[in-house]
């Protein structure tokens, strides 16, 4: 199974350079366009208390027979759980190319336990997502190709790697009907501290020159954002701010 | 007064819960009942059960400080009817309690079975207060709110637990500690809210002996990490922020929920009408299944009306023991209370109230002014069942009743008879 998803995490980077020849909506609208009209209300009145879920993908509005069109929306996700594996997350500097590196092999804990690991509570990053196939025609091979975490107070872009692409705990399928509808959960690596990242990096890098006594300078989170591709298509979904696991929460 | 204002401006409007709040009010007013505003209603459906718009409109009027980091994470994904929280499949709601011979086995390396699970959600809803109550309960007591490692790690250690503050129950199984089918289908050591607020065996008590710092540094210790600055949480407290700022509470008692304005020690969370604390178990509950599922929601409101008629059972509770008050020292206690005390401590709310700046306290002001949760403030707490709830204030820093009026704490000096009469009458409530 690890060897299938590296190899379709491969083809979507390889797929990825060819798509963006193609006129697919790569950025994501604040507002889902597809909703009912009672929660357009509803997003809009949150809009004002942080960042709105940005699930991003306007439905193609002309549905002729023979057109392909898929949406993302955000479901769910946090950051994991490194404390106890901190050689697992994600190295201070970031992954160039999200996809493309390969998990660090058999023992990587954090990746191939998704749950308590060892009972050290070492725990792989998580991004659910669904996606719909409201297009007229089915999709095929759809994959993710770009995979990154967007830091506060100013979305500093650090690319991660996933680990595994699954729906119900499976690799995503081949072909997807039309209407089908699936949810797709990406396991990555996510950061030991996003805190400390910031802090380490604000001499260093200039994205983190900003006032860190600004607003978003305490927040242990990240958003993220997620592209996926099916020829000849692209959709992108960006969370609202995820968190590590916590070890109490009440 | 001056608080209550103080709220009316601060609290996020959701003006039509704020009229039901106060239509509840009125109710139980005019009927006389004594059971709290939550309580008194016992609404037989709830806004909560009907649709995400509803859910979301109480957490909106919930979180009344929106830019709190704790509130962004709940309003960003709680209570949208396309997208976030509401899209997850329901949780399973089956387990059984964790057992001493389970503990054996996990020491002896020996893994942990599955055994039989008793499914909780029921086939049919209750009909009557007292069916939901009792669903309730069993939600509280055997409903696994999330795994951990160190949880995990403590099941497997049984030798540790009189040290760490875990007692077994006399037939064998573990308070607070139940075995479920976990993602990926594993059976899983999980908690229950009775693991903290189950304290003495009581349902609802905050435990005391508990050590929830030591059991996490001692797992991590042998994972070879230094937490050792959880020891100094000390038994019966904890900090459940994450935003590296040390900020540790008491574990609290459950009573007087029915009548509570705000939940948690810093009043992040305004209770504006029935439906509130169901919200706040869900999301919890989601969070802890690491917001891949959600609970079932009869659930979630089957303990919230449990909680809010939770009444503490007195005759197993110890009171600090004093000399037997006459009761024309009572009768004293109480017309000095109504006249220092009353004005923060309601009697009609179950002895609870509103927020109160925590700069004009002399108490720690750390867990007020923690950036995921911190408010400025504390929230006055319902002083129900008070003799028996030592240690006191929202950090169980105050010894004894005796200290705590001593202290001043904040109506200023009284002479030793005025303290006394007030002990008397605190001894009664
Ligand atoms: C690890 C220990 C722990 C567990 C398990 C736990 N709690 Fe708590 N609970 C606490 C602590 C500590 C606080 C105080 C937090 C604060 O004030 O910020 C608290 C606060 C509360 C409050 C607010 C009380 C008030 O008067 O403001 C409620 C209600 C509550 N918990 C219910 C629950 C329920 C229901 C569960 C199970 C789903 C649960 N708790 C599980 C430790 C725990
Ligand atoms: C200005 C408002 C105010 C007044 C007046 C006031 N209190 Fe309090 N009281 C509070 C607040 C706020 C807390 C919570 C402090 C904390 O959590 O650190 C509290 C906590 C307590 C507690 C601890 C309860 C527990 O379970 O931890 C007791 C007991 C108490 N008060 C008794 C009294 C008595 C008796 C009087 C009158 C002699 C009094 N208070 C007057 C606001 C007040």
């Amino acid at each position: 199974m690890r060897t299938s998803l590296l190899t379709l995490l491969i083809a979507g980077v390889a797929l990825s350079g060819c798509l963006e020849a193609f006129d697919a909506p790569r950025e994501g609208t604040s507002d889902t366009a597809d909703t009912t009209s009672d929660t357009s209300d509803t997003s809009a009145d949150t809009s004002d208390t942080g960042n709105p879920p940005d699930t991003g993908n306007p439905p193609d509005t002309n549905s002729a027979p023979g057109n392909p069109s898929f949406s993302l929306v955000y479901i769910s996700g946090h950051l994991g759980h490194y404390d106890s594996c901190p050689d697992q997350a994600l190295p201070a500097a970031g992954i160039d190319g999200a996809g493309q590196a390969e998990p660090d092999g058999a023992s990587d804990d954090a990746a191939n336990c998704v749950d308590p690991c060892g009972g050290w509570g070492c725990e792989a990053a998580e991004l659910n997502l669904r996606l719909i196939n409201n297009g007229t025609v089915p999709l095929t091979n759809v994959v993710l190709t770009d995979l990154e975490l967007l830091l506060a107070p100013d979305d500093f872009t650090l690319p991660t790697r996933a680990h595994a692409v699954t729906v119900d705990g499976d690799t995503l399928p081949t072909t997807l009907g039309v209407g089908e509808v699936i949810d797709i959960r990406v396991q990555f690596t996510g950061l030991l501290a996003y805190r400390d990242y910031r802090s380490a990096n604000s001499d260093s890098d200039g994205a983190f020159d900003s006032d860190c006594a600004s607003t978003n300078c305490g927040i242990n989170g990240a958003r993220v954002r997620a592209v996926f591709a099916s020829f000849p298509l692209k959709q992108e979904a960006t969370s609202p701010t995820l968190y590590p696991v916590t070890d109490i929460d009440t | 007064m001056a608080l209550l204002l103080l709220r009316t401006q601060l609290v996020h409007p959701a003006s039509r819960y704020r009229l039901l709040a106060a239509l509840t009010l009125l109710l139980a007013a005019s009927l006389g009942a004594c059971d709290g505003p939550l309580a008194a209603a016992e609404p037989a459906t709830t806004p909560y059960l009907e649709s995400a718009t509803e859910r979301r409109a109480l957490l909106e009027a919930a979180l009344w400080q929106p830019e709190l980091p704790y509130s962004r994470e709940l309003l960003d994904s709680y209570g949208f009817s396309d997208l976030g929280w509401e899209l997850l499949p329901e949780q399973t709601s089956a387990s059984r309690p964790l057992t001493v011979t389970d503990a054996k086995r996990l020491e002896a390396g020996l893994g942990l079975t599955l055994g039989e699970l008793t499914e909780h959600a029921p086939v049919e809803l209750p009909t009557s207060r007292a069916g939901w109550r009792a669903l309730g309960e069993t939600v509280f007591t055997q409903l696994p709110l999330r795994e951990d490692g160190y949880l995990t790690w403590l099941a497997s250690r049984p030798s540790r637990w009189p040290d760490l503050g875990v007692t077994p129950n006399a037939d064998g199984t573990v308070r607070g500690l139940v075995v479920f089918q976990a993602r990926n289908s594993r059976p899983a050591v999980g908690v229950t809210c009775v693991f903290c607020h189950g304290g003495d065996g009581i349902v609802g008590r905050g435990d005391r002996e508990l050590d929830v710092g030591a059991i996490r540094a001692e797992h991590a210790a042998e994972g070879g990490r230094d937490m050792s600055e959880l020891l100094s949480w000390g038994p019966g407290r904890a900090d459940v922020t994450d935003d590296g700022v040390p900020s540790v509470t008491a574990i609290p008692d459950m009573w007087g929920l029915g009548h509570a304005q705000y939940l948690n020690h810093s009043g992040a969370i305004a209770v504006s009408a029935p439906g509130t604390l169901a919200v706040r178990f869900e999301t919890q509950y989601i969070k802890g299944h690491r917001m891949r599922s959600r609970p079932a929601r009869q659930l979630m409101w089957a303990m919230e009306r449990f909680l809010t008629g939770l009444q503490p059972p007195r005759e197993s509770l110890t009171p600090t023991p004093s000399p037997t008050p006459t009761s024309d020292a009572i009768r004293a206690g109480r017309q000095q209370f109504n006249a220092t005390c009353a004005g923060c401590h309601a009697p009609d709310a179950g002895f609870s109230g509103g927020l109160v700046a925590a700069d004009t306290l002399a108490v720690d002001p750390a867990v007020a002014t923690t950036p995921e949760r911190g408010t400025g403030s504390y929230k006055v707490p319902s002083l129900i069942a008070v003799s028996a709830n030592a240690p006191y204030f929202h950090d169980g820093s105050m010894p004894s009743l005796e200290a705590l009026l001593e202290s001043g704490h904040p109506f200023g000096v009284l002479d030793t008879q005025a303290r006394q009469h007030l002990l008397a009458y605190l001894h009664t409530l």
